[in-house]
Formats: structure tokens, sequence, C-alpha cells
């Protein structure tokens, strides 16, 4: 009798498995499922690889096919999400940090406690305070990067502000935007508190230092000609968590350490604090929870500073067209694939400019493509609804202003945070060029000359100048 | 390949296992397995294939050179096929450190081929599974097998052939020729087998994460770390360490189950040991029991003056060093366990051991091997040095961390789990709730038995099947998943 009743505990224990082992099996085998393009993780799913001889004998071919096979699974998606679930019950994880990693330096103490307000270029550097030390780590991250794959005109006239993306676009437009990118600038540790997630920044002075001489040499090459500005654009963390709970995380003061970076600079670059500017608005919604970029309105704040400093007067929020995109699920979701933060997506807002909604950028291929400055994104993927602004990521871009005649241009060098801030510099130029550092080849002074800007405004994220890679990909801009 | 990939799993064991049991003569099982095992090895490269084929032949022409002479000629072909297996090992495995360590002590230069060596994976389990058949040819344990395939067969079975148990031939011979697979051997060995994967794709890595977390960088990184975050990064390697070399062979012997093959157990629960000596007789066992068959005893072992045994153990703990990497952190921890192996033997002996209280003895076993894993652990010997200063704080690093706090409050249930599961508590539950000669209550007990009975069956049923999906679901999007027990 027991030995029947092992049997069939047995016989069933196997009939299971084997049913559960063949089922995955197979449907690892329908290669028709198997997804091309992760929209979570932002990027393309490797491809098949490559048969050669070689390849066999060395043992690549196989090492590829290895990683194909996983990357590519039917319903890969449901599984990374049952393993994100799986992982929540490892602990209490209403508070982490993920990818907590190297010592940040100090912050030297020569900086001074208050950074001059920004104003036109005056000629003395401004000295500095003291701060503490952190920790850090720098570890290439995602990006929402360009739409290079839709080369397809838009209309040139003004889209209407609220029309269906079915109009908007032409037909031939891909419905999502192409997300691969090795370039990113989200990087380093993430603090998960709640519903809300903060990347955590680690001062890295001689990285600060070079970027500061790059500001430098940049200055030196086009500063005669021009009036260059530089906004270093903090991370939500250093806006929001508090001072306290900075220190307590071990992570970099990030307004000392972007007043260091200034204090380093030649006195003839208009610096912006966007800390300063942002900080008095902590309460508002300034950053995604979900994502490392700043909202609109957070980089409307930060234009705010800048028109002060360049004596222009700032238009009203009230002024611009809204149009508002639901459910983005950004950066910080993708790496910790946190379900309190699938919960709540954050909304996107974007500003419409009231000059011209139109704008075109050059694809990877040469080709011109016209474009929205803020685009409907309401049919694009949860991970990329920030992609509604100024065209992503592209190498290149233009707009110009019908309403303005004045023959006023000025040129954008910019990671994904300047995106946000270019529709609100629409309405006070006629001409705006904006490129981005990560994949513009060519050199700056030359498009200086061409374009005749009067203003090159460097926006970069805190990340970004501490960042070696991409500090010399500015620098590359003008050698 | 790896064992805890999606390919290995949902295709090539899939389909080994159905070809394997749908064959009906063992003829065609070993064409199975053989075959099966070749495209397995090959998968890291054909070249490495070369390497063991060559090492095979090797064991084979000297097993049956041995089987056909008498005498002294004996000792020469098993002597000639010993050291070739060897000198492959060393080729391959530590051209470069002896090469680097020459250029280190003369100021010349790395000679550039020696980049050019790359180590055939599994290269260190298969010539001592050789080592082992040709000694045993040698000292008529064995008979010599006259059927290179068959040999082929056993030092390359992809169940144990990259990363262990070394598997003795005379373990397995009988299973090569005779092998039946049975419903016991195929519900057991399913069981091991995805105990073993889980063991490995949700403990161990992710374990590895927290280990990660404060050992990381160089070591002027590692000497800014919190010595809180540095002892949570020890426990949890400690932890990661033990879930994946165990899982590795776990799996290894529930495949084997499953296909009619039954080979040694590798660990017994090593972390409660109550004694160093008694931590190598339940940890990575077919590696100590393979030193103290074929090295310690044939150097007269245990029976012979004190200046010898303690000559012996010397050999045999930097030899198990060396063997683990061609690097010296790894003989220096082969050196750490000689000493305390040495005073246990030599100072204490088991009887004055034993009159120490269990528990002292067994937290103090935790201490050396959580010491031992740090050597282990660093090859930079600035590293290894940062991050034992560190742990006292000796860098002038900070003692606590509010990442350390938040670190352990996020993985305290995995980290309990796994203090857990690196014990006989659930083994011993299970024994005690069902215990192996149960009724199902049937007879005695009354309904809570039958109900403990129903329950327990019910689990028994479905656990493999559930910890398959799990493991496909921690697997996938890990696209590169090695085992550590790979580099030796």
């Amino acid at each position: 009798m027991k030995k029947r009743k092992d049997e069939f505990i047995a016989t069933a224990k196997l009939t299971l498995f084997f049913a559960v082992l063949f089922a995955i099996g197979t449907v690892g085998l329908m290669w028709f499922l198997r997804p091309s393009v992760s929209e979570m993780e932002k990027r393309e799913l490797t491809k098949f690889p490559e048969f050669s001889p070689s390849a066999l004998v060395d043992g690549s071919f196989c090492r590829e096919l290895d990683v194909w096979y996983a990357d590519t699974f039917p319903s890969r998606e449901f599984f990374v999400s049952m393993s994100a679930g799986m992982h929540s019950l490892f602990g209490d994880r209403s508070q982490q940090i993920i990818n907590n990693g190297e010592a940040g330096d100090n912050i030297p103490d020569d900086i001074p406690d208050d950074i001059p307000d920004p104003v036109e270029p005056s000629g003395t550097e401004p000295p500095s305070p003291p701060v503490t030390d952190a920790q850090g780590t720098d570890v290439p991250g995602t990006d929402v990067p360009g739409t290079d794959a839709a080369v397809t005109d838009s209309p040139e006239t003004e889209p209407p502000v609220t029309e269906p993306p079915a109009t908007e676009p032409p037909a031939t437009e891909p419905p999502e935007p192409p997300v691969t990118d090795q370039n990113g600038e989200m990087a380093g540790s993430l603090y998960l508190s709640g519903n809300s997630a903060y990347g955590l920044y680690y001062f890295k002075k001689a990285r600060v230092d070079v970027f500061a001489d790059v500001m430098n040499k940049t200055y030196s090459a086009i500063g005669g000609r021009t009036k260059m500005w530089c906004i270093v654009a903090p991370l939500s963390s250093g806006v929001l968590l508090g001072d306290a709970v900075i220190e307590k995380l071990g992570a970099s003061d990030q307004g000392r350490a972007i007043e260091y970076a200034y204090s380093v600079m030649n006195s003839g670059i208009g610096k912006i604090s966007a800390y300063d500017a942002l900080v008095p608005h902590r309460d508002e919604y300034i950053y995604f929870r979900t994502d490392h970029h700043w909202t609109a309105l957070g980089a409307y704040y930060t234009y705010r500073a800048f028109a002060k400093a360049k004596g222009m007067t700032p238009h009203e929020l009230s002024d611009f067209e809204t149009r508002t995109f639901e459910g983005f699920l950004g950066t910080y979701y993708t790496s910790s694939r946190s379900g309190k933060l699938a919960a709540t997506p954050d909304t996107v807002t974007a500003y419409v400019p009231m000059g011209t909604n139109s704008m075109k950028y050059r694809a990877k291929d040469g080709s011109e493509v016209k474009w929205n400055i803020v685009r409907n994104v309401d049919s694009y993927g949860a991970s990329v609804k920030y992609s509604c602004f100024a065209g992503a990521d592209q190498s290149y871009a233009e707009a110009h202003n019908p309403n303005i005649t004045d023959g006023s241009a000025c040129i954008v060098v910019k990671d994904s945070f300047g995106n946000a801030f270019i529709p609100f510099l629409i309405d006070h130029y006629e001409h705006v060029y904006w490129i981005d550092f990560r994949y513009y080849k060519e050199s700056l002074s030359d498009l200086v000359g061409k374009t005749g800007a009067s203003d090159v405004i460097y926006i970069v994220n805190i990340y970004n100048i501490s960042s070696s890679g991409n500090v010399s990909k500015m620098a590359s801009l003008v050698e | 390949m790896v064992f805890s990939s999606m390919i290995f799993v949902f295709f090539f064991f899939a389909l080994n296992i159905a070809a394997h049991n749908l064959c009906k003569s063992i003829k065609a099982k070993n064409a199975v397995m053989l075959i099966s095992s070749l495209v397995f090895y090959s998968w890291a490269g054909l070249g490495f294939t070369a390497v063991l084929l060559t090492d095979v032949l090797i064991a084979w022409a000297a097993g049956l050179g041995i089987a056909s002479s008498k005498g002294k000629r004996r000792a020469v072909f098993c002597g000639v096929g010993v050291a070739l297996l060897l000198s492959v090992l060393c080729f391959f495995k530590y051209t470069g450190f002896f090469l680097d360590n020459i250029s280190r002590i003369f100021g010349t230069g790395t000679p550039e081929f020696v980049s050019s060596i790359l180590l055939p994976i599994g290269i260190s389990f298969y010539t001592f599974q050789l080592i082992s058949y040709v000694a045993d040819v040698y000292t008529r344990r064995v008979p010599a097998q006259r059927k290179f395939s068959v040999l082929l067969l056993y030092a390359c079975l992809f169940h144990q052939c990259v990363a262990g148990p070394i598997v003795r031939y005379e373990d397995i011979e009988h299973d090569i020729m005779h092998r039946r697979v049975t419903l016991d051997g195929l519900s057991r060995g399913v069981g091991r087998f995805t105990v073993g994967l889980a063991k490995k794709v949700v403990i161990a890595n992710s374990c590895a994460v927290i280990a990660d977390t404060y050992f990381t960088g160089d070591a002027e990184v590692l000497a800014t770390m919190p010595a809180a975050g540095l002892w949570l990064s020890g426990f949890a390697f400690m932890l990661q360490i033990y879930f994946d070399f165990s899982a590795y062979s776990d799996m290894a012997i529930g495949m084997g189950l499953m296909c009619g093959f039954h080979y040694r157990e590798n660990f017994n629960y090593p972390y409660i040991s109550s004694s160093v000596t008694d931590f190598w007789r339940r940890w990575h066992i077919s590696l100590s029991s393979f030193f103290r068959d074929y090295v310690y005893i044939p150097l007269g072992g245990s029976r012979c003056g004190r200046a010898r045994q303690f000559r012996n153990l010397l050999v045999v703990w930097a030899l198990t060093g060396f063997w683990h990497g061609a690097s010296w952190n790894y003989v220096l921890w082969g050196m750490w366990y000689f000493v305390f192996l040495a005073v246990e033997k030599f100072a204490f002996g088991q009887e004055r051991l034993s009159r120490i209280p269990s528990f002292l003895r067994r937290a103090f076993v935790l201490v050396v091997v959580y010491f031992g894993w740090i050597i282990f652990k660093f090859e930079d010997p600035h590293a290894m040095a940062a991050v034992l200063r560190g742990l006292f704080c000796g860098n002038g690093n900070a003692a606590f961390a509010y990442s350390v706090e938040l670190c352990l409050r996020s993985n305290f249930v995995l980290l309990i789990v796994a203090v857990i599961g690196s014990t006989p508590v659930l083994p011993a539950l299970k024994k005690r709730l069902c215990p192996p000669d149960s009724d199902g209550g049937e007879k005695v007990g009354g309904a809570l038995a039958r109900c403990a009975f129903m329950l327990g069956s019910a689990v028994e049923v479905m656990y493999p099947a559930v910890l398959l999906v799990i493991c496909a679901a921690f697997m996938t999007g890990d696209t590169y998943n090695p085992f550590l027990y790979f580099n030796f």
C-alpha cells in the first residue's frame, strides 16, 4: 500500500515536472514569438549570432547563442516581472539602495558658501565652501535614445496640440522609438523609498576637474564669438531628499559639488545654479519618481533662472498650452523593477512653445526628419514617454520661430535633461539649434560660425560631469 | 553552457533526458550521453575538446599499458601517464602564473604567448578524474577500460565534467554498462536537480549581489567601505559560495539519478562542522578524498612520524590551495587551513578537542571559514589587505553606514532562508513530519496525521515544477550567469 502511494506520488511529480519542462522548452523553440526589443529596458535584444567556423571553434558562437536564447525568450517580460516580484519577498524593500558602490571623494573645502547669482560674465571666479564626502559608482546605465528610425516627415505646420497620434505622425512612423543606446547618463546607486526612486550622486574630484577643464577649453575656443552658459542639473535626490538623508545615505551633496565645478570654471562662462532654482520648489512635481529626469516643471524653473541671468523676461507657465501623457515608468523603474513604482506611474506634462511646435532633426543616415518639439507620445511605450521633448536624443536638431525675426540664435549642447528645457527657449530666439554631445561628431566652433549663435548653452546633468566617457565626448566637440 | 542557463535547462537537458530515456539499449543510451557530453563540452570551443580528448587518450593508453605489463613497467606506465596528465594541466593552468612570477623576480617581461593560453573548462576536474583512473588501474582497484569511448564518456559526462564532483571511475564503472532508470531514481533526481537549480539561481546569485555591494572596486575603493558593509558582504559571500558550488553538485547528482548514474555526495552541511577537520570532511568531499587517497596516503599518511605527517599535511594543503587557482591567494588559503588542521591534529588531538563545548567549536570553525573565504575571494593582495583591515575600521573607514542597514533590511528574508538552507534543519523537519516508514496516517495518528501526509504529498508532487518555473523567471534576463567553480 505504502509502495503504491509512493509510486503514485512519484509519477504525479514526474508528470508535472516534465510537463512544465517540455512546455517551456517548446515555447522556447517558437522563434516567431521571440521579441526583438525590450521596451522595459530600452534596448534591442540580442540578435541571433552569425555563424562562422572560427566562431564555432573559439566558442563565441555558442556563447552568443546562450545569450540570445535567454535574452529573447518568449514571454520574457512576464518572467522578468515575476522575478522582480519574487525579489520583493527577500526582505523589507520599502527602502533600499540598488547598486551601492564605490566611495566618492571629498568635495574641496575652498568653495564659497554663497555662489554669486548667475549673471552675465563678470570676470571673477567664485570661491568655494566645505562639504562632506560620499560614496559612488560609475555604472553605465540607460537613457532614452533617439528616434532615428523614424525618417519621414511630420507636418511643417503646427500640429494641433490635442490631436491623436494617428494624425500627428505620418503613417509610416513606427509606434515606438528605437531603444538602443550605450551612452546612458543614468548610473550609480539608486535609493528606493516608498513609491519614489532617487539616483544618488557621488562626487569624483578628478573627473569634475576634467569636466571644468573641458568647459574652459570650450570657452577659449568659442568664447570670443559667443556667450557661453553652463547649467549642471542636479538629480532628484540632491534636491528632494534633504541634506540629512543624503548624508545618511553616504551620497555627495550635489549643491556643493556643482558649486565646486563652477568654481574651477572660467569666470567668463555664465553659470546657472539649477540647484538653487529648484530647491525652493522641492514640494512641487519637479522630478519624476520613476525616472532620472526632471519634469518640464523642473526644467521651467531652471529656465527662469537662466532668463534672469540673461536679462530676458521669462514666460509664465500659463502662457503655454500643455499636454499630458499618463503612465510613464522611466529608468528608475527599469533598473529596480519595483512593484511600488509600477503601481504609481508618473505623468509627463509638456509645455508647447508658442511660436512653433515644428523642428527637424538629422537622422543617423544623414537625412532630415521633420518632427514636433512637443510630440504626442500617447501611443509610445510606458518607458519612453520622456521622448516627447525636442525629438529625444538626436545628434543634431533645429527649430525656427516665425514669430521672431531678429536673427537671434542659440545653440544648446545637452544630454537628455536638455530636452525638457529646449521648448522654453523657442520663444526667445528666432533660431534654436541643439546638439547632443554624446552623438554629435562635428565641430562646435564650426556650428557657431555657421549659425552665428549669440549663446551657447551647455545643459548637462550631474552624472555626466563625473562621467569620463561623456566628458571626453564634450571635449571632442572643440578638438 | 552552464547549468543555470535557459538554453541548458529548457533545450539541452530536456532533449538529453528525453532521448536518453527513450533509448532501450545501454549502447544507445551511452551513445546519447557521449554525443550530448561532447556537444556540451564543445559549447565552450572546439579547441578545448581537443585537450579533453588528448587527456583521455593519455589515460586510456596508460591504463592499457599498465594492464598489459608486469613489475616495474606498470609503475613506469602509471608514472608517465600521471606526469603527462599533470603536464597538460600545468601548461594550461599554471604557465602564466609561473612565468609571471619569474618575470617579477628577474625583472623580465612576461612572454606574449602567455595571454593566448586559455584555460580549458573543467580541466582541473577531469584531469583529477583521469589521474584517479590511472592510479586505480595501477593499484588494481579497477580493470583497465579497453574501449576508448567508455573512458571518454566517464571523463566527459556533462553532469560532472566541468565543475565536479570528481567522480571515481570505480564509482560509475558499473553504471556506465549496467545502469537502469527507475521511477524512484527519476523522482529523486528531479527533486535534487530543481533544488540545486533554485539554490544557484535564487539564493547564490542573490547572495552574490549582496556580497558585491561592498566587495567591489580596487583596494583604494575597498578601503573606504564601511566595516559593517564588509562584514555583511563577507557573510553573503560565505553563503554564496556554498550555495553556488553545492548547487552544482546537487544538479549533477540529480541529473545522474535521472539517467541511472549514482555519484557520491560532495557536500554535507559544512557550516555546521564541529572542527576544521570536520569542515573538510563535509566541504567538496570528492576533492579532499582525492588528495587523501592519491597524495596524503601514498606519502605515508598518518602512519609515520610526526615530522613526516606534518610534511604530508603541508604538501596536501599547498596543493589543495594551488588547485583552486593559479594565484598566491589560493596558496595562502590552503596554508590558512593547514595551520588550523595542524593545530587540531598535533596540538589538540580529537580527544582534547571534543572537551571544548560544541557551540564554541562550531563558532570557531565559522570564524576560520569566514576569513578563509576572504583570502579566497581576493587575488589582489592589496585588496585583500584593505578588506581585512577594513573589517576592523583599520582603513579609517566608517564602522557603519545607513546603506548597510537598508541592504540588510531589504534582504533579511533571503539571508535567513540561506542560513537555514545551509543547515540540515529542513531535512530533519521533513523526516520528523513525514517519516520514511509513515503509513500515511492510515493506521495511527488519525485525521491530523492524514492531513499532514496529504499536505506533504502535495508539496512533494508540486515542488519541482514550481521551482522550475521560479528558476525560469530568475534565469530569464540573466544573460551571463557563470558558476564560480568554472575557473578551477
